[in-house]
């Protein structure tokens, strides 16, 4: 159908709305913020161009690099574990057992936990005379430190944010239940078998849900900030200390919004850079149709 | 003809509201409206809009609307003075963050006929280069509160003035209690605001009176020393419960599992519906010295850029007065000595100590408002408090250098 006159704006109005969101929450803030991170700009008092100096303070900064740090091994924990966890509950519920929905809605609820609920539940769970150390200890081991030990924490923060995974798991279960049975049959008759045929046929075909998943699971561990505010505060010995963290301490304790600006695009950039990379690689491995 | 119709009737509709907005019944004009943010939430909120509630009923002309933010309070503060909206009244005790748009109360309160009804060590800590920012309206200073069976079946005699030696020995005794009983607690991320009540009493402090950091005095190494080797020490490792602040110490120390832990005045409300076994004793003294704290003050402050002073000053005036005053009570101490006595809250020994501490600690002042640059100095003392009790084995003296360095080139 075409459209003549006054008529062709019409289409544009029924962008108009998300258009207009865009433009005003998220173009404008972001927009603001990179102006923002070439000043000297505190919560109150003057405001001071500082080019990119908020930039080169942030390279020298060593808490820039620990944060960063904290971030990059609680990813490389939690992205692989997430992944596999949400492909193993979807591959579960492609089973045709009694009673499938329950178990859908039972393995997709966590997910609607906030973070604080999150953190409090788990604050709880993980205390020294928590309901983990109980069972631990009952089963012969020694009380493990969760929120007190450097060494644990991290471990700690993993298993608050790991089971919230049921978003992935649906899209997981999508894409699996995209994957035309013809393919199974025939590689059944030429004799592959269930480890064959999942790492030959079920990975390639759902490559691109993989991929998707990746890139937002990456990118959810590098914004975690709520669970580790409430639960460690970034402790103990800055052991949870995540990049979020980092910036928010920059902005909202210490009070310098340029900086903590600053830090927000480069994180912006890392996330970014990371996300092309992986859709890059995962070409070699994932099966596209076009 | 029909979309005429549909055009008159919205132009009549939109001047009716606009005509029913500016102006109520009766032809009266409208009232002031101030908005009063604060940083409270649950019962406290609750408590302070019940307070609001009460000076609304009681006005004609002026109206308070109160803001609870919670803990996005320096979020939304943030993005208010940033866009030029800061509410006429803050509920705040941040002054090295905010003291840059607030109006001096100096005098307003200079000229209350009954100033000296107000301990004038909660102005202190409203002041920075001799500016008053804000005006109290409840406080705590810092205690050790301690399980009175514990003790007891320890045989241990609370002392009005006990020592750094004494709190050791208490938490020896009662952690040899055994049954899973600690003796003692240690955050392991403690705020160097609250912390310096433990320095003030051994003649340290963050920051001295010029502003400058001396923190790796031999007055606070001592002292950091030795609340590491309670906690840590080869005889009492055992006998300290370690947890983060997120951790909720109270429900421990209900279950009857801790024999003392430092804290204010916040816990005893809990502490005496529940039933528990409670007592209350001063901060312990180094060296002989008098033990001291610091104050948790919160205070009303308006925004100098406030067009509606006066009716923030009244308001201030409205929620000071004794019977007010004697009604915010329940929570935080009372502002007023008047109200302290008759309530009897100087005799009472739940609430004794903690006036005994404000008393104490008179000639003090928090390193928080001896310079502007607190929020960084804080940020960095934090993360090295936390490195310190967070591990066994840490060099304290040379952590406390590095810290000294850092905070000189800040």
């Amino acid at each position: 159908m075409r459209l003549n006159g006054r008529h062709k704006i019409i289409p544009y109005l029924f962008i108009a709305p998300w258009i207009v969101g865009f433009l005003g929450l998220t173009a404008f803030p972001a927009g603001s913020s990179l102006f923002m991170s070439t000043f000297d700009w505190s919560v109150v008092g003057n405001r001071k161009f500082v080019g990119l100096g908020n930039y080169t303070k942030m390279f020298g900064d060593n808490v820039f690099y620990l944060a960063m740090a904290n971030t990059a091994k609680y990813a490389l924990i939690l992205v692989p574990l997430s992944i596999i966890l949400s492909l193993g509950l979807a591959l579960l519920l492609m089973s045709n057992v009694r009673g499938i929905g329950f178990f859908k809605t039972a393995f997709y609820v966590p997910t609607l936990l906030t973070g604080v609920a999150l953190a409090i539940v788990w604050g709880w769970v993980l205390s020294d005379r928590g309901v983990l150390n109980f069972f631990i200890e009952t089963l012969g081991g020694k009380q493990v430190h969760w929120l007190t030990d450097p060494r644990a924490a991290l471990w700690g923060v993993v298993l608050t944010t790991f089971f919230g995974q049921g978003a992935q798991m649906l899209i997981f279960l999508s894409a699996l239940k995209n994957v035309p049975s013809e393919l199974y049959d025939a590689a059944k008759i030429d004799g592959a078998g269930p480890a064959r045929r999942f790492s030959r046929i079920t990975l390639p075909m759902i490559g691109p849900a993989i991929t998707f998943n990746t890139i937002i699971s990456l990118i959810a561990a590098f914004q975690e900030i709520t669970v580790v505010l409430n639960l460690t505060g970034g402790g103990p010995d800055k052991a949870t200390y995540f990049y979020s963290l980092f910036v928010y301490e920059n902005a909202f304790v210490r009070g310098n919004l340029g900086y903590a600006s600053a830090n927000a695009w480069v994180m912006l950039v890392a996330v970014l850079g990371l996300s092309v990379m992986f859709i890059r690689l995962s070409r070699r491995w994932s099966y596209y149709e076009v | 003809m029909l979309k005429k119709s549909l055009a008159l009737i919205a132009v009549v509709a939109l001047t009716a509201s606009l005509a029913a907005c500016s102006s109520s019944p009766g032809g009266s004009t409208a009232k002031i409206e101030l908005r009063f943010a604060t940083a409270d939430s649950g019962p406290g909120a609750v408590q302070l809009q019940s307070v609001v509630d009460a000076y609304n009923a009681s006005q004609q002309h002026v109206v308070i609307k109160m803001e609870a933010y919670g803990t996005a309070f320096d979020q939304k503060m943030s993005s208010q003075i940033g866009s030029g909206t800061v509410p006429d009244l803050i509920k705040n005790w941040n002054f090295a963050t905010y003291n840059s748009i607030l109006a001096p109360l100096n005098t307003y309160i200079d000229g209350l006929p009954d100033k000296s009804d107000f301990f004038e060590t909660l102005f202190n800590y409203a002041t920075m280069d001799g500016k008053i920012y804000g005006f109290p309206t409840g406080y705590s200073t810092r205690a050790i509160y301690y399980n009175t069976d514990l003790a007891k079946k320890a045989g241990l005699t609370p002392k009005a003035n006990w020592t750094s030696d004494d709190y050791l020995e208490w938490v020896t005794k009662i952690g040899n209690l055994g049954n899973n009983v600690m003796g003692g607690d240690q955050l392991t991320n403690p705020d160097p605001y609250a912390f310096e009540s433990f320095l003030f009493s051994n003649g340290g402090e963050w920051l001295n009176d010029a502003g400058k950091p001396v923190v790796n005095s031999p007055q606070n190494i001592e002292v950091i020393n030795f609340l590491h080797s309670v906690a840590y020490g080869p005889n009492t490792k055992s006998m300290v419960n370690k947890h983060p602040a997120s951790e909720d110490l109270s429900k421990v120390f209900m279950a009857g599992d801790l024999g003392t832990f430092e804290f204010g005045k916040w816990f005893t409300q809990t502490f005496t519906d529940n039933k528990t076994p409670y007592g209350i004793l001063p901060m312990f003294s180094f060296n002989g010295k008098v033990p001291k704290s610091v104050v948790h003050a919160s205070f009303v402050t308006v925004s100098k850029k406030t067009s509606h002073m006066q009716e923030a000053l009244d308001f201030i005036t409205w929620m000071s007065s004794p019977a007010n005053v004697k009604k915010a009570a329940a929570y935080d101490l009372p502002v007023r000595k008047s109200v302290s006595d008759e309530l009897g809250l100087t005799k009472d020994p739940i609430n004794k100590p903690f006036l005994d501490m404000l008393q104490n600690s008179v000639d003090t002042k928090s390193s928080m408002l001896k310079n502007q640059k607190w929020p960084d100095f804080s940020a960095d003392i934090a993360a090295t408090l936390e490195s310190i009790f967070s591990n066994e084995n840490v060099d304290i003296p040379h952590e406390l250098d590095a810290l000294q360095t850092k905070l000189e080139s800040l």
